[in-house]
């Protein structure tokens, strides 16, 4: 079965991931002629929250291409019913996404107790994720780079790095391409040979 | 002696298990994070691998057993003596695992500060007496020292 191409684009923040994302996007849909869609995770919690919105807006109305917006800060998986073959899909961004389905969740102190839930997050986003990449032309995955620091005590934050970290292997690994942008340049970790 | 390093969660073992194939071949598995205590001696084995898995935990075991201080010198006397086994015999292979963890912010914690320098300055000797190393990023690897 054909299938759309995955692309995996991370990096610090502030590092201009987004929007090389976004021309990224734009000219792949120039080429295939297809709509462009940015799905937007975060909630717009607080003040500094909204005005990081507004600025990722305002840049996407500036650009000389027609982003269709949805506010998806869950549920991936109900996505790919709105999504075109020549569509191309930006998703801004993953970390975001998983803090909002693990928080959902109660979770405890004990490890064990929490692997259930870790499952079902990390299964949900994936299967988000492949659905939409099989039914569209490119899917591109914005990611953060935050698993290169201590990690001291909290159980919860142990979970976030296991699902992070592990969807980040199984998307590189699917992935045409992957980059991670340092200062706006981005540098290519993989690509896939013909 | 391969040293191999990368972020949390970034599949560094699995690369490890995919690359040696050590499903069938004859090795020791020891890993800070099943809690094993940080081998000294490893005279005892006769397999052809020994993987030492989560070298950043041991680091902070032994900063905490000398009263919150590193001893650079410690350090590299620990990597002297697992190198004594590897080049005991000319099949021995050994491959030290290790979560980067240098690149956040400062941590609050003063026990938390050394145990990340130290970490990095304990890299830095394992990869100065390495013949390979790899860092790895999200299951791809990028050799920054080594033939082939």
């Amino acid at each position: 079965m054909e299938t759309g191409k995955l692309i995996f684009i991370t990096g610090g923040a502030r590092s201009g991931k987004s929007s090389f994302a976004e021309e990224y996007a734009a000219s792949e849909a120039e080429i295939k002629a297809g709509s462009l869609h940015y799905i937007a995770t975060s909630r717009p919690a607080d003040k500094e929250m909204i005005q990081r919105i507004k600025r990722h807006q305002e840049d996407r109305k500036k650009s000389r291409n027609t982003w269709i917006t949805w506010e998806r800060p869950m549920e991936l998986q109900a996505m790919e019913p709105h999504f075109k073959q020549a569509d191309v899909v930006l998703l801004d961004c993953l970390t975001v996404l998983l803090s909002n389905e693990l928080f959902q969740y109660e979770l405890t102190d004990h490890p064990r107790e929490n692997r259930h839930y870790e499952k079902k997050v990390y299964d949900a986003i994936l299967e988000g994720v492949f659905s939409i990449v099989k039914t569209v032309h490119t899917l591109i995955v914005v990611s953060n780079e935050v698993l290169t620091e201590p990690l001291i005590g909290e159980t919860v934050v142990r979970s976030y790095t296991k699902i992070l970290g592990n969807l980040h292997q199984e998307i590189v690994k699917h992935a045409e391409k992957a980059y991670i942008v340092e200062a706006g340049i981005p540098i290519l970790m993989k690509e896939r040979s013909c | 002696m391969h040293v191999i390093t990368g972020g949390a969660c970034n599949g560094k073992a699995d690369w490890v298990k995919r690359t040696y194939g050590l499903s069938n071949q004859s090795h020791i598995w020891i890993s800070a994070y099943e809690k094993e205590p940080c081998p000294i001696n490893l005279a005892k084995y006769d397999t052809r691998f020994i993987v030492l898995e989560g070298a950043e935990q041991w680091i902070r075991q032994i900063i905490e057993n000398q009263a919150g201080e590193y001893n650079r010198d410690d350090g590299r006397a620990l990597i002297k003596k697992w190198l004594k086994w590897e080049r005991k015999n000319p099949v021995h292979q050994l491959i030290i695992i290790g979560t980067d963890i240098s690149k956040g912010i400062v941590p609050i914690q003063q026990l938390d500060r050394t145990w990340r320098d130290a970490t990095g300055w304990f890299y830095q000797d394992l990869v100065k007496e390495s013949d390979r190393f790899d860092v790895i990023w999200y299951g791809i690897n990028n050799q920054l020292k080594g033939e082939e």
